[in-house]
């Protein structure tokens, strides 16, 4: 990465994250013990331009929440830089971040949770558009109205509580939610895992259609493959907290090169692929060595190398890095 | 509104509760006798036709008597519960929304203050603020504060955990709109299954200390005095503590059965919102 050390940002991207660092303390079994740390995320910096849709898979626990919940403030990261149109936003002050604020939205993941189930879907709207001080009715309603038609809704949603919504409408109430303080980013956390197959389709296809109309650069995060490959225009492979794949969509999808991507790819494939790739351990129960590989466990080109040298990124194509130290190997084999 | 019938607990309880404030109220407008009336000539007598109830030792009225000091029990109830909800739910909101510094605070605040045997504390209120209606509601009102701060706190750390909640604070609302208009209608289930359970310790407590003889003085009626009046008397007329203990017995009984009927109705809505 030849941008690390260059903290200024490109002029067309609009979030720039620097070696992001969050830890957890682990519940600690007996009283006198040493805390024990979980690293939910190490070291991950990547960058997203100006409407573009950066997609980020792992599988559940490799911190990939973390690194959304980080960006839009909802965590503190123990270390690291989050740029956001050009300003530091991971370390200024709450009451200087509230202009800015509004420009970074997330979507959750389970819309039957992410609205208040004591209030009408408009007077939740009308919150969101309280907080960046638009507090005149009338002028609630006119910023409302026209979002409400475009995510595929209708005025009279707006006096139903949220449990008289399908899961589908939620979520579009969801997306317009966070349409109304005109954003520039757009979090999506594992958006479409709680719908119906047939609602994914449709959820996804609208937030392709807003993004291109409104501009939006949205960091889309997924467990799964197919739709991060879908709706990206690159694509981040997150494993155990640390990035150890990234590229254009395209490139990481038919041409991934990372054991571990590789591994998703196969998954993908065929449920019953042989397994190569070693015992599947919980991820959560390996103890990573420091100065080993992150995904030694379960790789299947695994030596001492590996055990003994922590791999950095190297190139495949334009743009295109993983972090392994057996990239040659792997490519021959595939031959 | 049908499964509110299909409800037997709260069906019951509800049924109990609205009988017992029926004969409460009417004893405002009406009691057969003066309730503290004293008829020399009746003393101690059983149930009869001019005497529904009996008569206590000193020839009064044991069934207006029992209606009269119903408005107390009530009253006391309205008051106690009231006041101890308002700061109660107030404080677990805080303590629940602002974990660690300030809500440890409140939290240790509130352990070492139920550390108190609730008698004892109710008997030292009475002895430095004196005996009477007021001091007694003071006492009460502190003992059920507890109750109202833990069971909400717990409440409001669940609810906080919630996507619709993690949103406010992501467009950056206000804590204090947080709390009060975003948290505090997700809790309101909560506390009023306390509210309806405080109410019938309210009434409990209040009728243990008139039992001491400190909380309603005499002349004036309550079910705790009735009680240990009638006690001294058990053997010549046991009816003498009918009336007033099956009224403490049916109160507290239909409280506790509202308190669990709701507490089905309510969870049961927001557990399954279909």
């Amino acid at each position: 990465m030849a941008e690390r050390n260059n903290s200024k940002m490109n002029p067309d991207s609009i979030l720039k994250v620097e070696q992001l660092v969050k830890t957890y303390p682990l519940p600690s079994e007996r009283i006198f013990e040493r805390k024990k740390i979980f690293t939910a995320v190490s070291n991950v910096s990547f960058e997203i331009k100006k409407g573009e849709t950066v997609g980020l898979i792992g599988e559940s626990g490799c911190g990939k929440t973390s690194v959304g919940r980080i960006i839009t403030k909802l965590l503190e990261p123990d270390s690291g830089k989050v740029f956001f149109e050009g300003q530091e936003i991971s370390s200024i002050k709450k009451k200087d971040f509230r202009e800015k604020r509004s420009r970074i939205q997330m979507i959750f993941q389970d819309p039957s949770t992410a609205l208040n189930p004591q209030f009408r879907i408009g007077r939740i709207l009308r919150e969101a558009l309280f907080s960046i001080g638009i507090k005149r009715r009338t002028d609630q309603k006119n910023r409302i109205m026209p979002l409400l038609s475009r995510v595929g809704m209708s005025e009279e949603y707006l006096d139903r509580y949220p449990h008289e919504l399908s899961g589908g409408q939620k979520q579009r109430i969801c997306i317009l939610l966070a349409l109304l303080t005109n954003p520039s980013l757009i979090v999506a956390d594992e958006v479409v895992s709680a719908l119906d197959l047939s609602v994914q389709a449709q959820i996804l296809n609208l937030m392709r259609l807003l993004q291109k109309d409104f501009g939006l650069s949205i960091l889309f995060i997924s467990h799964n493959l197919n739709i991060i490959h879908y709706m990206s225009d690159r694509i981040l492979v997150m494993y155990m907290g640390e990035i150890v794949e990234y590229g254009p969509c395209e490139e990481v999808y038919r041409k991934g090169r990372h054991p571990y991507t590789m591994l998703l790819l196969s998954s993908l494939l065929d449920l019953n692929a042989d397994k190569t790739s070693g015992e599947a351990k919980d991820s959560s129960e390996l103890i990573r060595g420091e100065s080993s590989c992150i995904f030694y466990h379960r790789c299947p080109w695994r030596d001492r190398l590996c055990l003994e040298k922590k791999p950095l990124f190297a190139e495949l194509g334009p743009g295109h890095y993983a972090k392994c130290h057996h990239l040659d190997i792997i490519e021959a084999s595939l031959k | 509104m049908k499964k509110a019938f299909q409800n037997r607990n709260l069906l019951v309880g509800s049924i109990l509760v609205c009988f017992l404030l029926l004969v409460t109220l009417a004893g405002i407008f009406y009691t057969p006798y003066a309730p503290n009336a004293i008829d020399p000539n009746a003393l101690l007598e059983g149930p009869s036709i001019k005497h529904w109830g009996g008569t206590d030792k000193l020839g009064r009225d044991i069934l207006s008597r029992t209606m009269v000091a119903g408005q107390s029990a009530f009253l006391m109830g309205l008051i106690t519960v009231s006041s101890s909800m308002f700061t109660g739910v107030f404080f677990a909101l805080l303590a629940g929304y602002f974990q660690g510094g300030l809500g440890n605070l409140i939290m240790r605040f509130t352990d070492a203050f139920k550390s108190i045997p609730s008698l004892l504390f109710a008997m030292m209120v009475a002895a430095i603020l004196g005996r009477s209606f007021a001091s007694t509601a003071f006492a009460i009102s502190m003992i059920l504060i507890p109750q109202f701060v833990r069971m909400t706190r717990a409440v409001v750390i669940k609810i906080k955990e919630n996507e619709y909640i993690q949103w406010t604070k992501l467009v950056g609302l206000g804590s204090i709109r947080i709390m009060f208009l975003h948290i505090l209608p997700n809790v309101m289930s909560t506390v009023i299954i306390t509210a309806s359970l405080a109410f019938a310790e309210a009434v409990l407590t209040e009728a243990a200390l008139s039992y001491l003889g400190l909380g309603i003085q005499p002349p004036d009626p309550s079910w705790g005095q009735m009680l240990s009046q009638g006690q001294s008397a058990l053997r010549v007329s046991p009816w003498g503590v009918l009336l007033p203990g099956t009224m403490i017995t049916m109160l507290v009984l239909g409280f506790n059965l509202l308190g669990d009927g709701l507490s089905e109705l309510l969870n049961a809505r927001t557990a399954k919102p279909e």
